[in-house]
């Protein structure tokens, strides 16, 4: 036996030429690395979708914010930058957060990083910095004058996490990345797998009935009622 | 059952425990794979494309083009007496089922004001209606293509069913990992290059998880 894979059993969905040919093994191949690669991400979008669509039965847990002063160092505060650098040396932040603002809310997850002083005329000075990850943020705020920089420290338990790193949100471009190409291994294993499909499994014609299931409810879901 | 031949299903199959290592397992194991792995290929596709339109939301899937339309229906003489009576004076009207779309109450300031919005992954209609009028006021947004598949993804405005599929498919997602890892084969590629790939994720998301 060389392994139920090479067995010849027959693929109902690829033309006999295909079958033969070496484009198979790539499918085969194409199906198996891409799958193994989406294996956690399969987890992580799983669990979470469980997770965000039952909020009732699931509920997230406030996150733990603490705010706390962090005495500014002897030189001063002069700029947004300054105070950002000051904050990621006292508390090890680094990279992949964000510099700047904190992040706006309802903006679609995307992180503003323009540091912009919000001030009034003649007020004195202010800084702030945002370092925006997925499971904590961290947002330092100093006004010229003040005794100290405040920090408003929230951290985010492990369901609330997992679900923000469904929704895209935090964790910079590199998540998001992350994030597209397993959409896009979604795409090319339905694809293959579609293709892969053995008579070892069942007959053509269930499976392209389970197929239909699939489809069919979809199509009715998105153009019930009206 | 007696395996005559374990080195090379070892060969074959390294992330299968060796007790399970048996034809009649792999099978089995290979069948539910592929039956999972059908029924969930076109959810998988939807999800798929709108994974990336939703994961740009800021500017892939903002400013959709959705048609708008306004209806003004001449209401009975008698009026609604109550918000059953509106509800299927409009689902009528607009051919609406009852199941599968999404109804909000609004709230009435006045006794005999009426206002329902009901909604599909395609469709929603507002419509709203204060007594002593001839017309009652339906605002009809026909959502795009895009806009319809992000609902479905989100299992917005969708009806329970569809959120009991969604359901299914994240419980396909998990299995699938599994099997899938089970049934890697040396004849896919070296297992140790397969773990590293699977260990990279891992840390990969771990590392945006708690890059801070």
């Amino acid at each position: 036996m060389r392994g139920f894979w090479l067995k010849a059993v027959g693929y109902p969905f690829v033309s006999t030429s295909f079958r033969r040919s070496r484009w198979m093994d790539w499918l085969r191949i194409a199906h198996a690395w891409f799958g193994i690669w989406g294996a956690v991400a399969c987890l992580i979008f799983g669990v979470s979708t469980i997770l965000l669509l039952h909020p009732e039965l699931f509920p997230v847990s406030e996150p733990d914010v603490t705010v706390r002063a962090l005495p500014p160092p002897d030189g001063g505060i002069a700029s947004h930058q300054d105070l950002g650098e000051f904050v990621a040396s006292e508390y090890g932040l680094v990279a992949a957060a964000t510099l700047g603002e904190p992040p706006h809310r309802g903006r679609g997850g995307v992180q503003e990083t323009r540091a912009v002083a919000r001030q009034r005329p003649n007020g004195p000075e202010s800084f702030r910095a945002a370092f925006a990850g997925i499971s904590r943020t961290v947002v330092a705020t100093y006004v010229q004058g003040n005794a100290a920089i405040e920090i408003t420290d929230t951290k985010r338990g492990l369901f609330h996490t997992v679900t923000l790193m469904h929704l895209g949100r935090g964790g910079g471009l590199g998540w998001k990345l992350m994030g597209d190409l397993f959409s896009a291994s979604l795409l090319i294993l339905a694809i293959t797998g579609f293709l892969l499909w053995n008579v070892f499994s069942g007959s053509r014609g269930v499976a392209l009935g389970v197929f239909s299931i699939g489809l069919g409810l979809t199509l009715y879901f998105a153009f019930v009622g009206v | 059952m007696p395996n005559s031949n374990g080195n090379k299903k070892k060969l074959h199959h390294p992330f299968v425990p060796r007790r399970l290592r048996t034809d009649a397992f792999m099978v089995w194991l290979k069948r539910l794979h592929g039956w999972i792995g059908m029924w969930g290929a076109i959810v998988g596709i939807i999800i798929g494309i709108t994974g990336i339109t939703l994961n740009h939301r800021a500017t892939i899937s903002a400013n959709q083009a959705n048609e708008i339309q306004q209806f003004e229906l001449l209401v009975p003489e008698i009026g609604f007496s109550n918000i059953a009576e509106f509800d299927a004076f409009v689902s009528g009207s607009f051919d609406l089922g009852v199941d599968g779309v999404e109804r909000t109450g609004r709230h009435a300031a006045e006794p005999g004001a009426y206002g329902l919005r009901y909604q599909t992954a395609r469709v929603r209609i507002d419509a709203t209606f204060v007594p002593g009028n001839r017309y009652l006021s339906a605002i009809r947004t026909d959502f795009g293509v895009l806009s319809t598949m992000n609902a479905l993804h989100l299992g917005s405005r969708s009806g329970l069913i569809w959120v009991l599929v969604l359901d299914a498919f994240a419980g396909s997602l998990i299995f699938l990992a599994v099997t899938g890892i089970l049934l890697w084969s040396r004849l896919h590629g070296p297992p140790l290059l397969a773990l590293g790939l699977i260990l990279t994720f891992l840390s990969g998301a771990a590392y945006f998880a708690l890059c801070i």
